[in-house]
Protein backbone atom coordinates (compact mmCIF):
# COMPACT_ATOMS: atom_id res chain seq x y z
CA UNK A 1 0.00 0.00 0.00
CA UNK A 2 1.47 3.38 -1.01
CA UNK A 3 1.76 6.08 1.62
CA UNK A 4 -1.08 8.38 0.60
CA UNK A 5 -1.14 12.00 1.78
CA UNK A 6 -4.33 13.54 3.20
CA UNK A 7 -5.51 15.82 0.35
CA UNK A 8 -7.67 17.91 2.68
CA UNK A 9 -4.76 18.71 5.03
CA UNK A 10 -2.60 19.77 2.10
CA UNK A 11 -5.44 21.86 0.69
CA UNK A 12 -6.22 23.85 3.86
CA UNK A 13 -3.54 26.55 3.32
CA UNK A 14 -4.69 26.91 -0.30
CA UNK A 15 -8.30 27.25 0.90
CA UNK A 16 -7.30 30.02 3.30
CA UNK A 17 -5.34 31.89 0.63
CA UNK A 18 -8.21 31.65 -1.88
CA UNK A 19 -10.75 32.88 0.69
CA UNK A 20 -8.56 35.92 1.44
CA UNK A 21 -8.24 36.57 -2.29
CA UNK A 22 -12.01 36.28 -2.81
CA UNK A 23 -12.67 38.64 0.11
CA UNK A 24 -10.36 41.25 -1.40
CA UNK A 25 -11.93 40.74 -4.83
CA UNK A 26 -15.39 41.08 -3.25
CA UNK A 27 -14.40 44.34 -1.59
CA UNK A 28 -12.93 45.76 -4.79
CA UNK A 29 -15.57 44.70 -7.31
CA UNK A 30 -18.77 43.87 -5.43
CA UNK A 31 -18.99 40.63 -7.45
CA UNK A 32 -19.06 38.56 -4.27
CA UNK A 33 -20.33 39.16 -0.78
CA UNK A 34 -19.02 38.23 2.64
CA UNK A 35 -20.62 39.00 5.97
CA UNK A 36 -18.55 38.42 9.12
CA UNK A 37 -21.29 36.59 11.05
CA UNK A 38 -21.98 34.26 8.14
CA UNK A 39 -18.28 33.76 7.45
CA UNK A 40 -17.69 32.89 11.11
CA UNK A 41 -20.55 30.39 11.12
CA UNK A 42 -19.33 28.67 7.96
CA UNK A 43 -15.73 28.43 9.13
CA UNK A 44 -16.67 27.19 12.60
CA UNK A 45 -18.89 24.54 11.02
CA UNK A 46 -15.92 23.55 8.86
CA UNK A 47 -13.62 23.31 11.89
CA UNK A 48 -16.20 21.25 13.76
CA UNK A 49 -16.52 18.94 10.78
CA UNK A 50 -12.79 18.19 10.86
CA UNK A 51 -12.89 17.58 14.62
CA UNK A 52 -15.94 15.33 14.33
CA UNK A 53 -14.25 13.45 11.48
CA UNK A 54 -11.38 12.66 13.84
CA UNK A 55 -13.66 11.89 16.79
CA UNK A 56 -16.33 9.89 14.97
CA UNK A 57 -14.46 8.72 11.88
CA UNK A 58 -13.56 5.46 13.57
CA UNK A 59 -17.20 4.32 13.24
CA UNK A 60 -17.02 4.34 9.45
CA UNK A 61 -13.47 2.99 9.42
CA UNK A 62 -14.50 0.05 11.61
CA UNK A 63 -17.37 -0.72 9.24
CA UNK A 64 -15.20 -0.61 6.10
CA UNK A 65 -12.48 -2.72 7.70
CA UNK A 66 -15.15 -5.25 8.61
CA UNK A 67 -16.72 -5.48 5.13
CA UNK A 68 -13.37 -5.45 3.30
CA UNK A 69 -13.15 -9.25 3.74
CA UNK A 70 -16.32 -9.75 1.70
CA UNK A 71 -14.91 -7.89 -1.34
CA UNK A 72 -15.62 -9.49 -4.73
CA UNK A 73 -12.22 -8.70 -6.26
CA UNK A 74 -8.78 -7.73 -5.07
CA UNK A 75 -8.27 -4.69 -7.29
CA UNK A 76 -5.03 -3.45 -5.74
CA UNK A 77 -3.11 -0.23 -6.32
CA UNK A 78 -2.64 0.09 -10.10
CA UNK A 79 -2.77 3.70 -11.40
CA UNK A 80 -5.87 2.93 -13.48
CA UNK A 81 -7.59 1.68 -10.34
CA UNK A 82 -7.28 5.21 -8.89
CA UNK A 83 -8.89 6.68 -12.00
CA UNK A 84 -11.73 4.14 -12.09
CA UNK A 85 -12.24 4.50 -8.34
CA UNK A 86 -12.42 8.30 -8.67
CA UNK A 87 -15.10 8.14 -11.36
CA UNK A 88 -17.14 5.45 -9.59
CA UNK A 89 -16.87 7.32 -6.30
CA UNK A 90 -18.24 10.42 -8.02
CA UNK A 91 -21.14 8.34 -9.34
CA UNK A 92 -21.85 7.12 -5.79
CA UNK A 93 -21.49 10.71 -4.55
CA UNK A 94 -24.22 11.82 -6.96
CA UNK A 95 -26.70 9.30 -5.52
CA UNK A 96 -25.63 9.83 -1.94
CA UNK A 97 -26.10 13.58 -2.39
CA UNK A 98 -29.47 13.07 -4.11
CA UNK A 99 -30.70 10.99 -1.18
CA UNK A 100 -29.33 13.62 1.22
CA UNK A 101 -31.91 15.97 -0.31
CA UNK A 102 -34.81 13.54 -0.45
CA UNK A 103 -34.66 11.68 2.88
CA UNK A 104 -35.16 13.98 5.87
CA UNK A 105 -32.92 11.88 8.16
CA UNK A 106 -30.00 12.60 5.84
CA UNK A 107 -31.18 16.10 4.98
CA UNK A 108 -31.00 16.99 8.70
CA UNK A 109 -27.25 16.49 8.30
CA UNK A 110 -26.74 17.96 4.83
CA UNK A 111 -28.96 21.02 5.41
CA UNK A 112 -26.03 22.53 7.32
CA UNK A 113 -24.15 22.95 4.04
CA UNK A 114 -27.13 24.77 2.49
CA UNK A 115 -27.98 26.97 5.46
CA UNK A 116 -26.06 30.07 4.37
CA UNK A 117 -27.83 32.77 2.38
CA UNK A 118 -24.44 33.74 1.02
CA UNK A 119 -22.48 31.90 -1.63
CA UNK A 120 -18.75 32.28 -1.38
CA UNK A 121 -15.74 30.05 -0.78
CA UNK A 122 -16.46 29.86 2.95
CA UNK A 123 -19.83 28.25 2.14
CA UNK A 124 -17.90 25.23 0.85
CA UNK A 125 -16.55 24.70 4.35
CA UNK A 126 -19.94 24.95 6.07
CA UNK A 127 -20.23 21.23 6.78
CA UNK A 128 -22.15 19.10 9.29
CA UNK A 129 -20.76 17.75 12.55
CA UNK A 130 -22.71 14.55 13.01
CA UNK A 131 -22.41 12.93 9.62
CA UNK A 132 -21.08 9.51 10.74
CA UNK A 133 -24.08 9.14 13.08
CA UNK A 134 -26.51 9.15 10.15
CA UNK A 135 -24.99 5.83 8.98
CA UNK A 136 -25.08 7.10 5.40
CA UNK A 137 -21.64 5.60 4.81
CA UNK A 138 -23.10 2.11 5.17
CA UNK A 139 -25.60 2.66 2.36
CA UNK A 140 -23.35 4.58 -0.02
CA UNK A 141 -19.77 4.06 1.10
CA UNK A 142 -19.81 0.27 1.03
CA UNK A 143 -20.15 -0.38 -2.71
CA UNK A 144 -16.63 0.41 -3.81
CA UNK A 145 -15.09 -1.49 -0.89
CA UNK A 146 -17.28 -4.50 -1.66
CA UNK A 147 -16.18 -4.32 -5.30
CA UNK A 148 -12.60 -4.65 -4.11
CA UNK A 149 -11.08 -1.15 -4.09
CA UNK A 150 -8.77 -0.71 -1.09
CA UNK A 151 -10.41 1.25 1.75
CA UNK A 152 -7.55 3.79 1.79
CA UNK A 153 -7.98 4.37 -1.97
CA UNK A 154 -11.71 4.99 -1.58
CA UNK A 155 -11.02 7.44 1.26
CA UNK A 156 -8.32 9.15 -0.83
CA UNK A 157 -10.45 9.70 -3.95
CA UNK A 158 -13.38 10.76 -1.73
CA UNK A 159 -11.18 13.45 -0.19
CA UNK A 160 -10.02 14.56 -3.67
CA UNK A 161 -13.68 14.87 -4.65
CA UNK A 162 -14.37 17.17 -1.70
CA UNK A 163 -11.28 19.26 -2.41
CA UNK A 164 -12.49 19.73 -6.01
CA UNK A 165 -15.83 21.00 -4.77
CA UNK A 166 -14.24 23.83 -2.79
CA UNK A 167 -13.55 26.18 -5.69
CA UNK A 168 -17.03 25.93 -7.25
CA UNK A 169 -18.59 27.77 -4.29
CA UNK A 170 -18.14 31.23 -5.76
CA UNK A 171 -20.04 33.95 -7.60
CA UNK A 172 -16.84 35.35 -9.05
CA UNK A 173 -16.61 32.82 -11.91
CA UNK A 174 -19.45 33.45 -14.37
CA UNK A 175 -19.45 30.63 -16.90
CA UNK A 176 -16.64 28.49 -18.32
CA UNK A 177 -16.08 27.25 -21.91
CA UNK A 178 -18.91 25.04 -23.16
CA UNK A 179 -17.12 21.72 -23.04
CA UNK A 180 -16.13 22.27 -19.42
CA UNK A 181 -19.69 23.21 -18.46
CA UNK A 182 -20.86 20.12 -20.31
CA UNK A 183 -18.72 17.61 -18.44
CA UNK A 184 -17.63 19.15 -15.17
CA UNK A 185 -19.45 20.51 -12.15
CA UNK A 186 -18.74 24.25 -12.22
CA UNK A 187 -19.50 27.36 -10.14
CA UNK A 188 -22.48 28.05 -12.42
CA UNK A 189 -23.97 24.55 -11.97
CA UNK A 190 -23.40 24.50 -8.24
CA UNK A 191 -24.89 27.98 -7.73
CA UNK A 192 -28.08 26.45 -9.09
CA UNK A 193 -27.79 23.64 -6.55
CA UNK A 194 -27.60 26.13 -3.67
CA UNK A 195 -30.49 28.27 -4.91
CA UNK A 196 -34.07 28.13 -3.64
CA UNK A 197 -35.74 29.56 -6.75
CA UNK A 198 -38.37 26.88 -7.50
CA UNK A 199 -36.89 26.18 -10.94
CA UNK A 200 -33.53 25.46 -9.30
CA UNK A 201 -34.72 23.39 -6.31
CA UNK A 202 -33.35 19.84 -6.09
CA UNK A 203 -31.14 20.13 -9.14
CA UNK A 204 -27.44 19.54 -9.91
CA UNK A 205 -26.41 16.98 -7.29
CA UNK A 206 -23.05 16.39 -8.97
CA UNK A 207 -19.74 16.32 -7.15
CA UNK A 208 -17.10 16.52 -9.88
CA UNK A 209 -18.82 15.43 -13.12
CA UNK A 210 -22.12 17.11 -14.04
CA UNK A 211 -22.84 14.30 -16.52
CA UNK A 212 -24.63 12.30 -13.80
CA UNK A 213 -27.29 15.00 -13.54
CA UNK A 214 -27.65 15.11 -17.32
CA UNK A 215 -27.96 11.31 -17.35
CA UNK A 216 -30.47 10.97 -14.52
CA UNK A 217 -32.69 13.95 -15.31
CA UNK A 218 -31.75 16.34 -12.51
CA UNK A 219 -29.75 18.89 -14.52
CA UNK A 220 -30.72 22.55 -14.58
CA UNK A 221 -28.73 25.23 -16.36
CA UNK A 222 -28.23 28.59 -14.62
CA UNK A 223 -30.59 31.02 -16.36
CA UNK A 224 -29.62 34.60 -17.20
CA UNK A 225 -32.98 36.01 -16.15
CA UNK A 226 -33.28 33.99 -12.94
CA UNK A 227 -30.77 35.21 -10.39
CA UNK A 228 -29.96 32.61 -7.73
CA UNK A 229 -31.38 33.20 -4.25
CA UNK A 230 -29.23 31.14 -1.90
CA UNK A 231 -30.18 29.28 1.23
CA UNK A 232 -33.00 26.95 2.16
CA UNK A 233 -36.76 27.15 1.70
CA UNK A 234 -37.21 28.43 5.27
CA UNK A 235 -34.04 30.35 6.01
CA UNK A 236 -32.68 30.12 9.53
CA UNK A 237 -32.04 33.76 10.35
CA UNK A 238 -29.21 32.86 12.70
CA UNK A 239 -25.45 32.39 12.59
CA UNK A 240 -25.35 30.34 15.78
CA UNK A 241 -23.35 27.16 14.96
CA UNK A 242 -25.26 25.04 17.48
CA UNK A 243 -28.61 26.05 16.01
CA UNK A 244 -27.26 25.46 12.50
CA UNK A 245 -26.01 22.03 13.54
CA UNK A 246 -29.10 20.79 15.37
CA UNK A 247 -32.16 22.61 14.00
CA UNK A 248 -33.44 19.94 11.63
CA UNK A 249 -32.83 17.15 14.17
CA UNK A 250 -34.92 19.14 16.64
CA UNK A 251 -37.60 19.46 13.97
CA UNK A 252 -37.63 15.70 13.37
CA UNK A 253 -37.92 14.91 17.09
CA UNK A 254 -40.78 17.44 17.51
CA UNK A 255 -42.67 16.06 14.52
CA UNK A 256 -42.16 12.39 15.36
CA UNK A 257 -43.31 13.06 18.93
CA UNK A 258 -46.50 14.63 17.65
CA UNK A 259 -47.16 11.91 15.06
CA UNK A 260 -50.53 10.14 15.34
CA UNK A 261 -49.43 6.82 13.85
CA UNK A 262 -46.32 4.82 13.03
CA UNK A 263 -46.81 5.68 9.37
CA UNK A 264 -46.81 9.41 10.17
CA UNK A 265 -43.73 9.06 12.36
CA UNK A 266 -41.89 7.23 9.55
CA UNK A 267 -42.95 9.93 7.09
CA UNK A 268 -41.55 12.68 9.30
CA UNK A 269 -38.34 10.76 9.78
CA UNK A 270 -37.59 9.18 6.40
CA UNK A 271 -39.92 11.07 4.06
CA UNK A 272 -38.73 14.01 1.99
CA UNK A 273 -37.93 17.27 3.83
CA UNK A 274 -41.14 19.28 4.24
CA UNK A 275 -43.34 16.17 4.15
CA UNK A 276 -46.49 16.30 6.25
CA UNK A 277 -49.42 13.86 6.46
CA UNK A 278 -51.92 16.34 4.97
CA UNK A 279 -49.53 18.05 2.55
CA UNK A 280 -49.98 21.34 4.41
CA UNK A 281 -46.25 21.99 4.49
CA UNK A 282 -44.18 22.57 1.41
CA UNK A 283 -41.79 19.92 0.21
CA UNK A 284 -39.68 21.01 -2.77
CA UNK A 285 -41.82 18.78 -5.00
CA UNK A 286 -44.94 20.68 -3.92
CA UNK A 287 -43.18 24.04 -4.36
CA UNK A 288 -42.01 23.09 -7.84
CA UNK A 289 -45.50 21.88 -8.79
CA UNK A 290 -47.17 25.08 -7.50
CA UNK A 291 -44.63 27.16 -9.34
CA UNK A 292 -45.02 25.20 -12.59
CA UNK A 293 -48.79 25.63 -12.34
CA UNK A 294 -48.42 29.38 -11.93
CA UNK A 295 -45.94 29.57 -14.80
CA UNK A 296 -48.34 27.64 -17.04
CA UNK A 297 -51.19 29.97 -16.06
CA UNK A 298 -49.03 33.05 -16.70
CA UNK A 299 -47.80 31.71 -20.04
CA UNK A 300 -51.32 30.68 -20.96
CA UNK A 301 -52.53 34.21 -20.32
CA UNK A 302 -49.54 35.60 -22.20
CA UNK A 303 -50.22 33.17 -25.06
CA UNK A 304 -53.69 34.48 -25.67
CA UNK A 305 -52.74 38.08 -25.10
CA UNK A 306 -49.87 38.06 -27.54
CA UNK A 307 -51.69 37.34 -30.84
CA UNK A 308 -54.33 39.88 -29.86
CA UNK A 309 -51.69 42.49 -29.33
CA UNK A 310 -49.97 41.57 -32.59
CA UNK A 311 -53.17 41.60 -34.67
CA UNK A 312 -54.67 44.92 -35.72
CA UNK A 313 -57.26 45.97 -33.16
CA UNK A 314 -60.76 45.29 -34.50
CA UNK A 315 -62.31 47.85 -32.20
CA UNK A 316 -61.15 51.13 -30.75
CA UNK A 317 -58.82 50.66 -27.80
CA UNK A 318 -60.07 51.90 -24.46
CA UNK B 1 -3.51 12.33 11.65
CA UNK B 2 -2.75 9.44 14.01
CA UNK B 3 -0.11 11.36 15.94
CA UNK B 4 -1.88 13.40 18.65
CA UNK B 5 0.78 16.13 18.57
CA UNK B 6 0.41 16.65 14.82
CA UNK B 7 -3.35 16.59 15.25
CA UNK B 8 -3.21 19.25 17.97
CA UNK B 9 -0.93 21.39 15.80
CA UNK B 10 -3.25 21.07 12.80
CA UNK B 11 -6.29 22.00 14.88
CA UNK B 12 -4.53 24.96 16.52
CA UNK B 13 -3.39 26.16 13.08
CA UNK B 14 -6.89 25.79 11.67
CA UNK B 15 -8.40 27.68 14.63
CA UNK B 16 -5.89 30.47 14.11
CA UNK B 17 -6.67 30.62 10.39
CA UNK B 18 -10.41 30.73 11.11
CA UNK B 19 -9.98 33.58 13.62
CA UNK B 20 -7.74 35.40 11.15
CA UNK B 21 -10.26 35.09 8.31
CA UNK B 22 -13.14 36.32 10.47
CA UNK B 23 -11.02 39.25 11.64
CA UNK B 24 -10.02 40.07 8.07
CA UNK B 25 -13.66 39.98 6.97
CA UNK B 26 -14.59 42.41 9.77
CA UNK B 27 -11.69 44.63 8.85
CA UNK B 28 -12.37 45.01 5.15
CA UNK B 29 -16.17 44.95 5.47
CA UNK B 30 -17.75 44.94 2.03
CA UNK B 31 -21.35 44.42 3.07
CA UNK B 32 -24.18 46.65 4.21
CA UNK B 33 -27.13 45.82 6.46
CA UNK B 34 -30.36 44.98 4.65
CA UNK B 35 -32.84 47.85 4.76
CA UNK B 36 -36.56 47.24 4.50
CA UNK B 37 -38.00 50.64 3.65
CA UNK B 38 -40.55 49.79 0.96
CA UNK B 39 -43.59 47.62 1.80
CA UNK B 40 -43.95 46.74 -1.88
CA UNK B 41 -40.40 45.44 -2.08
CA UNK B 42 -41.01 43.47 1.13
CA UNK B 43 -44.12 41.96 -0.46
CA UNK B 44 -42.16 41.04 -3.57
CA UNK B 45 -39.54 39.39 -1.37
CA UNK B 46 -42.27 37.27 0.27
CA UNK B 47 -43.72 36.32 -3.10
CA UNK B 48 -40.26 35.09 -4.11
CA UNK B 49 -39.94 32.88 -1.05
CA UNK B 50 -43.53 31.64 -0.89
CA UNK B 51 -44.98 30.63 -4.24
CA UNK B 52 -48.50 32.03 -4.53
CA UNK B 53 -48.22 34.70 -1.83
CA UNK B 54 -50.16 37.72 -3.12
CA UNK B 55 -48.95 40.77 -1.19
CA UNK B 56 -51.55 43.26 0.01
CA UNK B 57 -51.29 45.97 2.65
CA UNK B 58 -47.89 46.28 4.30
CA UNK B 59 -45.76 48.41 6.58
CA UNK B 60 -42.06 48.69 7.31
CA UNK B 61 -40.50 49.15 10.70
CA UNK B 62 -39.08 52.60 11.36
CA UNK B 63 -35.53 51.20 11.60
CA UNK B 64 -35.87 49.25 8.35
CA UNK B 65 -35.18 45.93 10.07
CA UNK B 66 -38.65 44.39 9.67
CA UNK B 67 -41.72 44.52 7.46
CA UNK B 68 -45.26 43.19 7.88
CA UNK B 69 -47.27 42.31 4.80
CA UNK B 70 -50.82 40.98 4.77
CA UNK B 71 -51.88 38.80 1.90
CA UNK B 72 -54.32 40.56 -0.44
CA UNK B 73 -57.19 38.30 0.64
CA UNK B 74 -56.11 38.63 4.27
CA UNK B 75 -55.54 34.90 4.56
CA UNK B 76 -51.88 34.97 5.57
CA UNK B 77 -49.50 37.30 7.35
CA UNK B 78 -46.02 37.67 5.90
CA UNK B 79 -43.05 38.83 7.92
CA UNK B 80 -39.76 39.97 6.44
CA UNK B 81 -36.87 40.35 8.86
CA UNK B 82 -33.47 41.85 8.17
CA UNK B 83 -30.70 39.64 9.48
CA UNK B 84 -27.35 41.24 8.75
CA UNK B 85 -27.18 41.88 5.03
CA UNK B 86 -29.88 39.33 4.18
CA UNK B 87 -33.59 39.06 4.72
CA UNK B 88 -35.49 36.15 6.22
CA UNK B 89 -39.19 35.55 5.57
CA UNK B 90 -41.96 33.76 7.43
CA UNK B 91 -45.63 33.34 6.53
CA UNK B 92 -48.42 32.54 9.03
CA UNK B 93 -52.03 31.51 8.91
CA UNK B 94 -54.39 32.60 11.71
CA UNK B 95 -53.35 31.09 15.04
CA UNK B 96 -49.85 30.12 13.89
CA UNK B 97 -47.98 32.94 15.67
CA UNK B 98 -47.49 32.10 19.35
CA UNK B 99 -48.00 35.66 20.59
CA UNK B 100 -48.02 39.29 19.46
CA UNK B 101 -47.71 42.07 22.00
CA UNK B 102 -47.08 45.80 21.88
CA UNK B 103 -44.46 47.63 23.89
CA UNK B 104 -44.80 51.31 23.04
CA UNK B 105 -44.05 51.60 19.32
CA UNK B 106 -42.59 48.09 19.19
CA UNK B 107 -44.43 44.92 18.21
CA UNK B 108 -43.03 41.76 19.76
CA UNK B 109 -43.61 38.38 18.18
CA UNK B 110 -43.05 34.95 19.61
CA UNK B 111 -42.95 31.85 17.41
CA UNK B 112 -42.69 28.10 17.87
CA UNK B 113 -39.65 28.18 15.64
CA UNK B 114 -36.38 26.75 16.90
CA UNK B 115 -34.18 28.96 14.72
CA UNK B 116 -36.28 32.11 15.01
CA UNK B 117 -38.14 32.13 18.35
CA UNK B 118 -38.84 35.87 18.50
CA UNK B 119 -38.83 39.03 16.44
CA UNK B 120 -39.39 42.72 17.03
CA UNK B 121 -40.73 45.38 14.68
CA UNK B 122 -40.31 48.96 15.83
CA UNK B 123 -43.04 50.95 14.12
CA UNK B 124 -43.11 54.73 13.54
CA UNK B 125 -45.17 55.45 16.68
CA UNK B 126 -47.48 53.92 19.28
CA UNK B 127 -50.57 54.54 17.17
CA UNK B 128 -49.23 52.68 14.11
CA UNK B 129 -48.03 49.83 16.30
CA UNK B 130 -51.46 49.55 17.93
CA UNK B 131 -53.21 49.69 14.56
CA UNK B 132 -51.10 46.81 13.27
CA UNK B 133 -51.41 44.86 16.50
CA UNK B 134 -55.16 44.81 16.23
CA UNK B 135 -54.98 44.12 12.48
CA UNK B 136 -52.89 40.99 12.98
CA UNK B 137 -54.21 39.85 16.38
CA UNK B 138 -56.06 36.93 14.78
CA UNK B 139 -52.79 35.40 13.56
CA UNK B 140 -51.70 34.91 17.17
CA UNK B 141 -52.79 32.21 19.54
CA UNK B 142 -52.65 34.82 22.32
CA UNK B 143 -52.19 38.57 22.17
ZN1 LIG C 1 -26.81 19.61 -1.51
ZN1 LIG D 1 -22.19 23.18 -2.08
Amino acid sequence: MPNLPDPILIAIPVFVALIVAEMIYARLTGHARFEPGDTAASLIMGMGNVVSGVALGFIALAWFTFIERFALFDIGWAWWAFAVCFVLDDFVYYWSHRFAHTVRWWWADHVVHHSSQHYNLTTALRQPWLNPLTLKFIFFGSWLVLLGFPVAMVAFVGALNLVYQFWIHTETVPRLPRWIEYVMNTPSHHRVHHATNPVYLDRNYAGVFIVWDRLFGTFQKELDDEKCRYGIVKNLGTDNPLTICFHEWVGIVKDVRGAKSVREALGYWLGPPGWSPDGSRDSSKIIKAKWAERQAALNGAGGTAEPEAAAPAPQPAE
Amino acid sequence: MDDPIILALVLAGAALAVAGLIGFNRLIGGWSPAALDDPEAAGARLAEDVVGFEPGEGACAADGRAALVLEADGERLGLVLARGGRTVTRVFRPGEVDAVSRDGAALDFRFSDFTLPRARAIMADDAEAEAWRSKIARFARQS
